[in-house]
């Protein structure tokens, strides 16, 4: 297990980190999320050893790494953009760290084979980095650190460069090689779906904080607080003082949501969560719709995203973003003349078991 | 404390130990000798005195040779900027029929180094020289012009002609990082023609002319081979040359070169002044500005004229190139003979092979050091941070402002009667010398390789475990060799043609390298101006080769290298 234990790092006078705790079990795929600029990179440099900590400890199934030098710690970094040495051909690059070690040409010959064979690069030994293609570096970038046996594997944003058909591919790859070496991975990202789609736990740094900790169905499902719930997706967070425009009777619900918003909290709903209709009786035939809030709107603006269309709804002083599939939008259950123009009036159901309420800081 | 905290430390320590050797060596071999002389100049026999420059200004002789020196220095930059700006214009924005050759052949009018340009011109221009006879020949003139006069404008013109490419090579480098879209934004806003060249391009092209035009002036003001072999003695640095011999009975020498020293880095702060809040104006990685066509006929009568241009600023050259090869000529335009036997003499005779021989050695030592000590001086100041670059940096670009003569006349004074007396042996000198003129050119080099290296490279040897030295072996010194073996040669090419440190430091015939040994030939009667020609060659086509080489190697890099600021 890697413990992270109160990691502080300043540069200058801007705190870089701010009391990082993480514990990470062994065989995980850890992704680090954030913004630009939250820290990530630097914890990842620190846990590499390429930059040294103000406070705390890291600790490597008990063993303290902060002492160790960078190649002592049992870690292999792949970088951002490869840093695969241009002058080295692909076989010179991967074995690099062997030579390093100073093992044998035969120990050095067989490992080179095995890791060629695995990361499907037979046959390319000879070439430079510049002959190979995106995908192709990766694999080099990544069999050149699993060369050295690390226990961790360490990635800073490696899929940043690429483009999206590239990225989503070699997402896939990086999930088979993990689930094939079962090393530990801890994988920096600033993209959510990334994050979502490769981590069996999510780290979410803001400012230099770790907000939030855990699966990624939970930190989705449940954000343990607003910082997340704002972050990680879409979500509609109505914020203290709003005016809504209630419609359905339920005055008990409409209390509560009231009280919610009133006490200082934010209340959070994500997009796809609201429904909504033309006419407020077509709620009616939701099974849970005793468990709803309707509110009346207005479309503000619509955008179409291929898969699923984004309603802007305005209630009162709140707005609400709404995402409807394409199958819902023609569910013939609702009337469609309400999705396709802006100005048109609309009624939204908030189911209440599906909202989050959180301190507003 | 923890061992990393520790070892941190460590470097820190090491780092700051370097930081002041560097600085040691380089107040030992730089501004010792530059300080020796300020401090010769104004003070003597125990007080401050300022009896030098007075009696400097009372000597009429010597206020000429400033007059003198100035006007050639003005003079020199005027027409290198008014050769060079048409040359970068055209070959910048027009798309001419053999451009691309046209750009190779700029370097042809650098190859000739001036000093040795001046055995040349003075048989092109002579009284019964080949311009002379051709003219009278043809019907033009009836009697023989005396074109070189006091040597002034033969000076001007021979400078100018090795000086202009610099200025080119500066000019067009900014043209092509100009911004393209900041023009078509000029002309969509109806900005044209004139307007458009003195509100938009110029401003843009000013640091890159301000820092060409420094180059020049400094070179021309303080040049001293050329002088001497045009015999034009009105001028500081030949005024200084003779000063050495009674380098400790007259204090004159020291006030000249004061005030070299005065106007070679006003030069400087000037072309700094000039191109003030402009250089962060260049947007990098710019899309280039488009090409110009002048049609069919346009375009070829302008790269005719430069084609002309070219052959008329190589004439020296090629002057040079069949006096080495005439057995006679005299009274005639052109050899009447040819002959191989000038290039024998010169692999035969003591003093040439000799000359050839000691600046081998002396440049290959040189151009040694500074490989080692210019990727030193940059990883330092690359590690250093704030008023400690600043400050390092700026001692380490210094000799580019700094003319040779300087140094050369301040080694003489601070090391006479020391174990360095170049009197005695000035070996260690001449490579100190050679190499602290030229380290501002390694460190450009190695500074624009590692900012070409992510730092990733070496951090991804670090994680791996690779120490220093085998970062070094297997990462840097790959990456940067074509940035150190381009400068190197450069560095060793350029040192082979030194004229000032050798003229002034190399005192004894068995320590003359080869500008000194070529001085010394033209002043020998019958071959002595043949041989001096065909070690002039040999030398000419050491500096091509090398000049080729490290273009090669350093690519774009190399317009970086004849920069000033």
């Amino acid at each position: 297990m890697l413990e992270l234990v109160g990691l502080k790092k300043s540069f200058g006078s801007t705190k870089v980190l701010q009391d990082i705790q993480i514990n990470i079990e062994e065989g995980c795929f850890y992704c680090l999320l954030g913004p630009s600029g939250c820290g990530k990179t630097t914890l990842l440099r620190c846990l590499a050893g390429l930059e040294k900590l103000d406070s705390g400890e890291m600790r490597h199934d008990g063993k303290e790494l902060g002492p160790l030098p960078s190649h002592k710690r049992g870690l292999s970094l792949v970088f951002q953009n490869y840093a695969l040495w241009p002058h080295l051909n692909l076989a010179e690059n991967i074995v690099y760290g062997l030579r390093v070690q100073k093992q044998t040409e035969h120990q050095i010959e067989i490992k080179l084979k095995q890791l060629l064979q695995t990361y499907r690069l037979e046959g390319l030994e000879k070439r430079f980095p510049n002959e190979l293609s995106g995908g192709q570096q990766q694999r080099v970038a990544l069999a050149r650190a699993m060369a050295i046996d690390p226990k961790i594997i360490l990635m800073d944003e490696p899929l940043s460069n690429l483009d999206a058909n590239l990225r989503k591919a070699l997402r896939r790859e990086l999930k088979e090689f993990h689930r094939q070496s079962g090393t530990t991975v801890i994988y920096v990202t600033h993209d959510q779906e990334e994050a979502l789609a490769l981590g069996d736990q999510i780290g979410l740094m803001l400012n230099g904080v770790l907000v939030a900790s855990g699966k990624p169905e939970s930190l989705y499902d449940r954000p343990p607080n607003l910082a997340t719930a704002q972050f990680l997706g879409e979500m509609n967070c109505l914020s203290l003082g709003l005016e809504v425009e209630p419609r359905n009777s339920s005055s008990q619900q409409l209390g509560s949501l009231f009280t919610a918003i009133e006490s200082g909290r934010s209340l959070c709903i994500r997009p796809e969560h609201l429904t909504l209709a033309s006419a407020e009786k077509d709620f009616s035939v939701e099974k849970d719709f005793q468990q709803s809030v309707v509110l009346k709107g207005q479309i503000e603006a619509i955008e179409f995203l291929g898969s699923h269309s984004t309603y802007l709804v305005v209630s009162g002083a709140a707005k609400f973003q709404v995402r409807l599939n394409h199958k819902e939008r023609n569910s013939q259950s609702h009337s469609q003349s309400i999705y396709s123009k802006i100005g048109d009036s609309v009624f939204l159901s908030l189911k209440l078991d599906q909202c989050h309420f959180y301190p507003e800081n | 404390m923890s061992f990393l905290s520790r070892k941190l430390k460590s470097q820190r320590s090491l780092h700051v130990l370097q930081y002041a050797l560097a600085l040691g060596l380089l107040t030992y071999f730089l501004l010792l000798p530059a300080g020796h002389i300020m401090l010769r100049a104004f003070y003597n026999e125990g007080s401050f005195r300022f009896d030098s420059f007075t009696n400097l200004l009372q000597n009429p002789v010597l206020l000429l040779c400033i007059r003198n020196s100035l006007l050639v220095g003005i003079s020199v930059t005027l027409l290198s900027t008014f050769l060079a700006l048409p040359y970068a214009l055209a070959l910048g924005r027009f798309n001419l029929p053999g451009k691309k050759a046209l750009m190779g052949s700029m370097m042809l009018p650098m190859l000739l180094p001036p000093f040795v340009g001046a055995i040349a011109f003075k048989q092109l221009f002579a009284r019964f020289g080949t311009v002379n006879i051709f003219l009278q020949n043809l019907g033009v003139i009836d009697s023989p012009i005396d074109w070189l006069g006091s040597g002034f404008w033969g000076l001007v013109i021979l400078e100018s002609i090795h000086l202009f490419p610099i200025l080119y090579f500066n000019i067009v480098g900014a043209i092509s990082q100009m911004d393209g879209s900041a023009e078509e934004a000029a002309l969509h806003f109806g900005g044209r023609n004139l307007r458009y060249f003195t509100k938009v391009a110029l401003p843009q092209l000013r640091p890159a002319l301000a820092s060409g035009m420094a180059l020049t002036f400094v070179w021309a003001f303080t040049d001293l081979g050329t002088p001497l072999l045009l015999e034009f003695r009105q001028v500081i640095p030949y005024q200084v040359f003779t000063m050495v011999t009674d380098i400790h009975s007259n204090d004159m020498g020291y006030a000249l070169t004061v005030i070299l020293c005065v106007f070679g880095l006003g030069g400087f702060w000037l072309s700094q002044f000039w191109s003030r809040g402009y250089r962060k104006s260049l947007v990098k990685g710019a899309k280039p500005p488009a090409s110009f066509s002048l049609g069919k006929l346009g375009d070829g009568l302008l790269a005719s004229g430069l084609w002309f241009g070219l052959f008329l600023s190589s004439l020296p050259l090629l002057c040079l190139i069949l006096f080495s090869f005439s057995d006679h000529w005299f009274m005639t335009a052109l050899p009447e003979s040819y002959t191989w036997e000038f290039f024998k003499k010169v692999g035969e005779h003591r003093l040439s092979r000799g000359s050839l021989q000691v600046s081998l050695f002396l440049s290959g030592l040189a151009c040694l050091l500074d490989l080692v000590a210019g990727w030193w001086l940059a990883r330092l100041i690359a590690q250093c941070k704030g008023f400690a670059r600043i400050f390092l940096e700026a001692i380490v670009m210094l000799p580019l402002a700094l003319p040779g003569i300087i140094l050369a006349f301040g080694y003489v004074s601070l090391f006479s009667g020391s174990w360095l007396d170049p009197a005695r042996n000035p070996v260690p000198l001449l490579i100190a010398g050679y190499a602290v003129r030229r380290i501002p050119f390694m460190v450009r080099s190695v500074l624009a390789g590692y900012s070409q290296i992510p730092e990733t490279y070496d951090e991804a040897a670090r994680c791996l475990g690779d120490g220093f030295w085998g970062r070094l072996w297997r990462v840097h010194l790959p990456l940067l060799s074509s940035s150190l073996l381009g400068a190197g040669i450069l560095i060793f090419a350029f040192s082979m043609l030194e004229v000032s440190d050798s003229l002034i430091l190399a005192m004894e015939e068995f320590y003359y390298p080869v500008t000194k040994a070529i001085f010394f030939l033209t002043t020998r009667a019958g071959d002595g101006s043949h041989m001096a020609a065909a070690l002039g060659i040999v030398g000419t086509l050491i500096l091509a080769a090398a000049l080729w080489l490290s273009g090669r190697l350093l690519g774009n890099r190399m317009g970086e290298m004849f920069k000033a600021g």
